[in-house]
């Protein structure tokens, strides 16, 4: 096995071992054969080749370029087979996406889905081109571990539990294995290692001393690096934990708001709960996860609460008072095991609730928070719950609010400015209530405003301006806009995030899936508390207070009765329609410039594909088109000396062109050229080593060499290039002809010749002895020279 | 521009030169290589040092040469007790006349065969120096010419040792070139049995060419062109030897005037009238390996002197020979004047250590052409030498007397 072999054997080791940091992140799944195929392959590929003598940057492109084939026949088998086809692609495409939308759907460790695994794959393929090309082809070991290191700090950041401390030292080991190889190799450079007589069966590195020894304190290394961690408390979780028995203060949740769009655009609309109700409006019974209180003017984010245990009945809702009516409902909820959520969803204004695990409850949003990586996978759960019903009037003449609330009122300045206008225009004046509902129906009526979940996800200031100026978003604009604009309005204001209502099933439950998922304001009105809002069109229903609250602003009376019958599903229903539907049917659907339809994207996607070809064709033909360019210019000179009588040039350059020609031909046949050899002797060789039938090849060879001999070291330059060319191409001719198929192949698709760096160090200086007296008297003199010559 | 004229001289001495050889080989059977060295030498007007066991023709090859040219030749047969005098003429007092007469030496000749040169005391060997680079003697302060041309072929047994002296670097610097002669082959052995075995060749050997002949040649050898870059390689070759891990002794300055020198005639004698690499890598290891001196540590991994310079030939780059390159033609135009050879202004040589050790035998056999000979001759083979310690002394066995020129130029 030579080094380099070993090198390629140690650098496919190590990719698989550190892949293992993947496998707690997925369940399983066929993904873990074909990306080990594709280490494989790319292992294989590699050491092929290297043998072949490629220039070193194209050999990492080649690793590419092949494993391109592999990953859409293993990835998407059906679509075209191995050649890459514009559909193949797109699907290739299609399924890397969908695995970044399962990716965000689903906590780790997610179901090995087809787009998982194709991201999987393609990782770790790519890993292993990068690891295979800085430890092997560029025989750097020790920066080979970042590709590795990136390959498992990824898994390490995400796995909830961290990864564990066998796949660290399964990395680890990774690591060493291609450090040790690499040692080796360089050891073995010097020499066999002397051993003493009885150590001759002692044949394999490990018993070797160096090799032991590196493998000693590699090992070492290691074990201190997993013992450690395990007997001394580091982690300021632990130290928490030993702290305080009851639970948590403080829970870091992930905002969910964040992960909104990817969920509505999940295409498999993962079914993540289901509940029954004995609401007498299942059509309001939203499910909340979330309360994002502060606004920083980039995003909505929840703030710090106190949390307490979780007592039953929980406490009262802030601000309700007993005048309000609300209805008792029972529910029961049961949630996937794939959806591992650390905050129960509940029904708003939950007042009891039966549920199993630690779950710590703020008040604030009222909301039970998993304590300790507790989540609500698998859950089953009791919730009772007061559907908070007020009158109209009694919001319209909800009281002022109290001062505590004063932080859910903070708008950033410029937003401020920024909208201000807009939100008095439409809100038009009367009571906070009525301008509250003015906002809603603007935006969920009007028909101004168009629900599309393509556009980019964010709610910050600038996808609020972006939404105020395109009119185009999804409930996580229409939401976080409404809550500005209550806030400008002097309403307290969050966004809530959860679920809108499930569809309802044969035996009555309600299913809820990632595609139900939502976000909505919630304001604050003195008297009734958090009250909630709806400002997305097509999804959710409008609470039943804000349904008649006449509109002031005369504006927006003639668009508010338009959707009801340009846009059906901008009106208020139960049901949701499905997201293409609601597209559709949009009127204003063909007006957005991004809108992609079916026959552009196809026709986008094939232009795309046949860019992306032409792009890699050149790059993979640049070095042929180069050398044939050269190859040209060289007989073109020769050519024209011919036809003009020299023109004014100096034939010497011509000749010694066709001598380089020659000579690079032979470099792109593979033979190595010396810096030593005279014109004869390689000539000589070239001769003997590209044998073949007629001596026309070694007399053209001996012609060119001769004239080349003549221009270089005679004192004066033959005068003739006749038949030069036509030499040039015999010898041409011969080589590629006496060479096997492979190394023509080579020849002419990657010439060595082309990759060669020009020598101009002192070597050059070296060669080029005449220089100095070239440039002494090249300027002037020698051209009178020539003048005086030809003139006789 | 003498163009026309070189190429006349030029096929002139071709034809000469071939005549010579022609002389030489029908008494120096299956050696041509060494034949064309020795001619090579001559028309470079350098010395030859002939080394090899005994009877394999080393005498031979200097009496051939010198057969054929008809010049005056002497021979001197080295022994340990021949003076310097010996060689360079005595003066005696003519008691008639009542003044001192200068009766010349066996150096006043056109070739001079020196036979087993290194059996002669340094002192006498040393006697040698200022005839072989200044061609000219100095005997009590009155220094006289020695005849154009004028060249030394020594003979000498690298095998048996005992009561010799091996040649000091100095004078092994003023030899041009070192041939060893090498066993004949098989078949030129059965000839000359046939042909030795009825009488010596070299009585039926005539004259094919006079002194004025190889003047005349010497002449034409001076025309040949040496590009700039040919020079420079010449320079780096040199250069290579002196910066060699392998080497103590890097080569001279006149070193690289005799490989440019060497290589004109070399390429004369192929009826080329510029030199090529190829002739400076043919000749580098015949006119630099008898100059220099291994390390310790080369002679320890049993490296010869001769595969040091084959690996440096091989290692430094030729000019222009993979890479046209554009300036490198500029000086290859018609040049106005005869090209200035950067290698004659080389600065003057300094005199070359005398201190160093003497060379510990000679382990193998150089070839002309570049290659190793065949027969590279175990170390074991050579006694270890002593130094000799009253060997760097013997340098007043030289001729003393006024010192005329620097001693690197060619007498012209």
């Amino acid at each position: 096995m030579t080094g380099r072999l070993r090198m390629a054997v140690a650098a496919a080791f190590a990719t698989t071992l550190t892949s293992s940091s993947l496998l707690p992140l997925v369940h399983g799944g066929s993904w873990i054969a074909k990306a080990l195929g594709a280490i494989l392959l790319v292992a294989a590929t590699g050491e092929a080749v290297r043998r072949m003598a490629v220039p070193r940057p194209f050999i990492g492109t080649i690793q590419l370029v092949v494993l391109i084939p592999y990953l859409l026949l293993v990835l998407v088998p059906g679509e075209s087979g191995p050649l890459p086809t514009p559909a193949s692609i797109r699907a290739y495409g299609d399924l890397l996406h969908a695995g970044g939308v399962d990716i965000r759907g689903f906590a780790p460790p997610a179901p090995a889905t087809p787009g998982i695994a194709a991201i999987l794959v393609t990782v770790v393929a790519t890993v292993a081109v990068l690891v295979d090309t800085v430890a092997v082809t560029y025989a750097q070991a020790a920066p080979a571990g970042l590709p590795l290191l990136a390959l498992y700090s990824v898994p390490a950041a995400l796995a909830e539990s961290g990864l564990g401390w066998t796949v660290f030292l399964l990395s680890g080991l990774a690591y060493v294995v291609l450090l040790l190889a690499e040692g080796r190799e360089r050891l073995l450079r010097w020499g066999r290692p002397l051993a003493p007589a009885g150590a001759q069966a002692s044949r394999t590195s490990m018993q070797r001393p160096w090799a032991r020894g590196g493998g000693r304190i590699a090992l070492a290394t290691l074990a201190v690096a997993v013992l450690i961690p395990a007997v001394v408390p580091m982690t300021a979780n632990r130290l928490v934990d030993r702290d305080n028995g009851d639970g948590s203060d403080r829970i870091t949740t992930i905002n969910p708001v964040v992960t909104l769009k990817n969920e509505l655009n999940n295409p498999q609309n993962a079914q993540l709960l289901t509940y029954t109700t004995n609401a007498p409006q299942p059509n309001t019974f939203y499910l909340r996860i979330a309360a994002l209180d502060t606004f920083d003017g980039n995003s909505w984010q929840p703030s710090e609460q106190p949390l307490t245990k979780v007592t039953t009945p929980l406490p009262a809702p802030v601000g309700l008072t007993p005048g309000v009516k609300a209805d008792r409902v029972v529910s029961e909820i049961r949630a996937g095991k794939n959806y591992p959520q650390n905050s129960l969803p509940l029904p708003w204004a939950a007042s009891e609730v039966k549920v199993k695990g630690r779950w710590r409850y703020e008040n604030e949003g009222r909301l039970l928070l998993g304590d300790n990586k507790q989540t609500v996978a698998g859950q089953r759960y009791d919730v009772v719950s007061l559907d908070v019903k007020p009158t109209e009037e009694q919001l319209r003449n909800a009281g002022p609010v109290p001062p505590e609330l004063n932080r859910y009122k903070e708008v950033p300045p410029e937003l401020r400015y920024s909208l201000s206008t807009k939100t008095k225009e439409k809100a038009g004046v009367g009571s906070p209530f009525e301008q509250a509902a003015r906002l809603q129906k603007w935006f969920a009526e009007s028909g101004e405003f168009r629900y599309d979940t393509k556009i980019p996800a964010g709610n910050g200031a600038n996808a609020i301006d972006n939404f105020m100026d395109q009119k185009v978003g999804y409930c996580e604009q229409f939401a976080s806009t409404m809550a500005i604009m209550a806030r400008i309005l002097g309403i307290p204001s969050r966004v809530a995030v959860g679920f809108v209502p499930g569809t309802q099933q044969a035996d009555g439950s309600y299913k809820v899936g990632s595609r139900d998922a939502h976000a909505w304001p919630e304001l604050y009105f003195a008297g009734t508390g958090w009250v909630r809002f709806e400002p997305t069109p097509s999804r959710g229903t409008g609470p039943a207070y804000t349904q008649n609250v006449p509109t002031a602003v005369p504006t927006t009376q003639a668009p508010s009765t338009a959707p009801s019958t340009t846009a059906p599903s901008a009106a208020p229903r139960p049901t949701q329609c499905r997201l293409d539907e609601c597209d559709s049917a949009k009127p204003s659907a063909s007006a957005a410039p991004a809108k992609s339809d079916d026959g552009g994207g196809w026709l986008t996607g094939t232009l795309i594909g046949a860019g992306v070809t032409l792009v890699v064709l050149l790059i993979l033909a640049a070095p042929m088109l180069a050398r044939r360019h050269v190859r040209q210019r060289r007989l073109g000179a020769l050519s024209r000396d011919v036809a003009d009588g020299g023109g004014g040039r100096d034939p010497g350059d011509a000749v010694l062109g066709a001598w380089t020609e020659t000579l690079d031909t032979a470099r792109d046949l593979g033979v190595r050229i010396e810096p030593s050899e005279t014109p004869r002797q390689l000539a000589a060789r070239l001769a003997e080593e590209f044998p073949t039938d007629g001596v026309y090849f070694s007399e053209a060879l001996e012609r060119i060499a001769l004239a080349a001999e003549q221009v270089l070291y005679a004192p004066e330059a033959p005068q003739r290039t006749m038949g030069l060319a036509e030499d040039v191409r015999t010898a041409r001719t011969a080589m590629l002809a006496a060479s096997p198929r492979g190394t023509r192949f080579r020849a002419t698709f990657l010439p060595a010749s082309t990759f060669r760096r020009r020598d101009d160090g002192p070597l050059d200086r070296l060669r080029s002895g005449r220089r100095l007296d070239a440039d002494g008297d090249a300027g002037n003199g020698t051209d009178d020279r020539e003048r005086e010559t030809s003139g006789v | 521009m003498s163009t026309f004229n070189d190429q006349a001289g030029l096929k002139e001495l071709v034809a000469t030169a071939t005549r010579i050889r022609g002389a030489m080989e029908s008494v120096i059977e299956g050696k041509p290589e060494v034949v064309r060295l020795a001619l090579t030498v001559l028309l470079a007007e350098g010395h030859l040092l002939v080394e090899d066991v005994p009877g394999v023709g080393k005498t031979m090859l200097a009496k051939s040469l010198a057969r054929s040219v008809d010049c005056s030749v002497r021979r001197v047969q080295f022994t340990p007790d021949l003076l310097p005098s010996d060689i360079t003429g005595v003066s005696v007092y003519d008691q008639e006349r009542r003044e001192f007469e200068f009766k010349p030496g066996a150096i006043f000749a056109n070739i001079v065969v020196g036979d087993e040169i290194n059996r002669a005391s340094p002192k006498t060997q040393s006697a040698l120096l200022e005839c072989m680079a200044e061609r000219q003697v100095t005997v009590d302060g009155t220094t006289y010419e020695l005849q154009s041309p004028f060249m030394v072929i020594a003979t000498q047994n690298p095998v048996e040792m005992e009561g010799t002296y091996p040649l000091p670097e100095a004078q092994r610097d003023r030899f041009m070139a070192r041939v060893s002669m090498g066993y004949p082959s098989p078949e030129a052995e059965l000839e000359m049995l046939g042909v030795h075995g009825t009488g010596s060749p070299l009585d039926s050997l005539d004259p094919v060419a006079d002194a004025r002949d190889i003047v005349k040649l010497i002449e034409a050898v001076r025309e040949v062109h040496v590009s700039p870059g040919v020079a420079r390689y010449a320079v780096d070759l040199v250069n290579a030897t002196r910066n060699s891990a392998e080497l103590r002794l890097g080569a001279s300055p006149r070193a690289t005037l005799h490989l440019i020198r060497a290589a004109r005639a070399a390429a004369a004698l192929d009826n080329r009238n510029y030199v090529l690499p190829d002739d400076l890598q043919a000749l580098a290891v015949p006119v630099l390996a008898h100059r220099l001196l291994p390390t310790a540590e080369a002679q320890m991994s049993r490296r010869s002197v001769e595969q040091v310079v084959l690996d440096l030939v091989r290692l430094v780059p030729v000019p222009g020979g993979q890479d046209g390159r554009p300036q490198q033609q500029a000086a290859a135009r018609p040049a106005p004047a005869p090209v200035p050879n950067p290698v004659r202004a080389a600065a003057p040589a300094p005199r070359q250590p005398t201190m160093q050790a003497p060379q510990p035998g000679y382990a193998a056999q150089p070839g002309y052409g570049g290659h190793p000979a065949p027969y590279a001759q175990p170390q074991q083979h050579q006694p270890q030498q002593q130094p000799y310690p009253d060997q760097s002394g013997h340098y007043g066995g030289a001729p003393t007397g006024p010192f005329y020129g620097n001693g690197h130029g060619p007498a012209r």
